[in-house]
């Protein structure tokens, strides 16, 4: 039972006892609480340490596999697999069928199934010693567990979908075997990929935010984790920017594509607090997937890069193209965007959430950038002696700021 | 949370029961390419290292006399991942190459084998044969101790049937 559940049930029995309530209205309040706390935030502490649980017995699995014990049999080794396999999906379906309200439980012995497949397409692989097409395996994976995660309405299975579809993508395009294995070395195509990705799952999730809220929620949790992190490294791009030749593009314009193809479809949905802030939303995030398109352009040698400049960083002397610094800048402008959208969005619908996030990014940023482009002015000594300076004022100032947002959102509400 | 229906539960345990039928049928179709009879049983000379793979442990890379060949220097075997296929003769009491096409070549005897296979990266050719798993601390052995016997398929599809060291089935 939830700490949530036990205060109401002392506040219904002392309302129960002041007579403020009957026997029956005290039973439908605690029977609603308890229906909308079992659909409460995909990452409750059950939930969590299910997926945590679940897991690590997956990784344990494949782990053993991997040691590839010559003393036991193959067939005893699959049939051993396949026999976990069975009672992992097995014993989750019969929870659900019998109705039990271990909904955790199921949830998680259904995500060590979905982890299981993988095991068992690696034990098979390595029994036979087959190596034809290694991202094969992870579609094959992708494709096992798709219709899992729609039939059981999973969160947990669907996020090692996207994991799958993730890990496939790079695979893909980094198998020498591959029609569309991109160039050696491509870390802006790799990167794109993260960037579509993030995109598309923002996009779609208000598709499902009335079906499936909990998928939603995930979709956008971890679209937005993708952005951020993924426009993060793009701030570095005069640094890993580099002609990239002899590689396809398929996968790279691919991912960005279906990220424009999220936005196109679900972002009329997004944001419904604030039309304002929708918009400015579905700008920002078009925005992102152009300037990612014309940094892979730039690599991709489909953009000319421009004149090569000088710059001091560190001690050292570095140069870098024009249009590699371009795309840095515009990143940066970009990420400060979605930071403080981030805060003002969270100041106008009170979600401490966001908030923190925006403010969190606005911090990060402002050293970043100063580690990153203000080393021409000293000595590293006192860029150092500066730099941890520049770390205490910003976290002073940001949470101030924080707080103030929080105390005008309480005078609000 | 709304609940999932009984439909929908039915519909995915049905799919669960597909997931292991599905392994069942490839363990067994895979196993299938070394019945007795079936393919071609082919000895060749190889080349190894010995890297590991994070879902499926520690195993020997290996490299045959027809990856890196000049077999495909006159032809235009197209990019990467293209298909490309290998004759192979018996020279002695090995298979050696004979020579490469991009379509199925007719072979001039019954001695011939041919092995189909992609073009992998720097125009390597690749035949899903380059991966041979062996238990955790297996000790790498000498390139020159080592032999392969494949078993090809009438497909041309090959797989590692044995490693040999020294003529002995290894590890």
């Amino acid at each position: 039972m939830t700490s949530f559940l036990k205060r109401l049930d002392g506040l219904l029995e002392s309302a129960a006892t002041a007579g403020l309530l009957d026997a029956q209205t005290r039973a439908s309040l605690r029977s609603l609480a308890q229906e909308q706390e079992k659909g409460r935030g995909v990452l409750s502490l059950a939930a969590v340490l299910g997926w945590l649980g679940s897991a690590v017995a997956a990784l344990g699995v494949i782990l053993l596999v991997s040691a590839n014990w010559s003393t036991i049999p193959d067939a005893v080794k699959l049939g051993g697999l396949l026999c976990l396999l069975a009672a992992a999906h097995g014993t989750a379906l019969w929870i659900r069928f019998s109705g039990s309200d271990l909904h955790r439980t199921a949830e998680a012995l259904h995500f060590l199934g979905a982890g299981l497949f993988l095991a068992g397409i690696g034990l098979v692989a390595q029994i036979y010693h087959l190596d034809d097409h290694p991202p094969n395996g992870v579609l094959l994976w992708l494709v096992a567990i798709l219709p899992l995660a729609v039939l059981l309405r999973s969160p947990a299975i669907s996020l090692l979908v996207i994991f799958a579809a993730l890990l496939w993508g790079h695979m893909e395009g980094d198998h020498g075997g591959s029609p569309i294995c991109m160039a050696r070395y491509s870390f802006t195509s790799h990167l794109m990929l993260e960037i579509g990705m993030g995109a598309a799952l923002v996009g779609f999730s208000p598709l499902l935010r009335d079906s499936e809220p909990r998928i939603a929620r995930l979709m956008r949790g971890l679209g937005a984790l993708l952005l951020f992190g993924s426009l993060y490294l793009l701030t570095f791009f005069r640094h890993f920017s580099e002609l990239e030749q002899g590689g396809s593009a398929v996968l790279p314009v691919g991912f960005l594509v279906l990220g424009a193809a999220g936005l196109a479809t679900g972002g009329r949905r997004l944001a419904p607090e604030s039309i304002w802030f929708r918009n400015r939303l579905i700008v920002l995030l078009a925005t992102a997937l152009l300037v990612s398109a014309g940094a892979l352009a730039v690599d991709l040698g489909v953009l000319p890069r421009g004149e090569r400049m000088k710059f001091f960083n560190f001690g050292w002397d570095r140069t870098f193209d024009v249009a590699a610094w371009s795309f840095s800048i515009l990143a940066w402008f970009l990420w400060f965007l979605f930071a403080l959208w981030c805060v003002g969005f969270g100041g106008m619908s009170r979600r401490k959430g966001y908030l923190n996030t925006g403010v969190l990014a606005v911090g990060l940023g402002v050293v970043t950038l100063f580690f990153d482009l203000i080393g021409s002015l000293a000595t590293t000594g006192t860029i150092f002696l500066l730099g941890g300076l520049v770390l205490l004022g910003t976290g002073w100032g940001m949470e101030r700021w924080r707080r103030s947002i929080v105390r005008r959102m309480g005078e609000i509400a | 949370m709304n609940p999932i229906s009984r439909r929908r539960l039915g519909l995915a345990a049905a799919w669960v029961c597909l997931q292991l039928l599905f392994f069942a049928g490839w363990a067994l179709r895979e196993a299938g390419r070394f019945d007795e009879g079936v393919g071609r049983s082919i000895l060749v000379r190889t080349v190894p290292v010995d890297p590991r793979d994070l879902l499926r442990g520690q195993y020997l890379e290996l490299a045959y006399e027809w990856t890196r060949s000049d077999l495909t220097s006159t032809l235009d075997i197209g990019g990467q991942g293209s298909e490309v296929w290998v004759v192979l003769g018996p020279e002695g009491e090995f298979f050696v190459p004979l020579r490469a096409d991009v379509t199925r070549p007719v072979l001039a005897n019954r001695a011939e084998v041919a092995m189909r296979g992609r073009v992998g990266r720097w125009q390597r050719l690749e035949f899903g044969i380059e991966k041979y798993f062996v238990p955790e601390g297996t000790e790498t052995p000498p390139a020159k101790e080592l032999t392969v016997r494949l078993r090809v398929d009438s497909e041309g599809v090959p797989r590692i049937e044995t490693v040999y060291r020294n003529g002995v089935a290894w590890p």
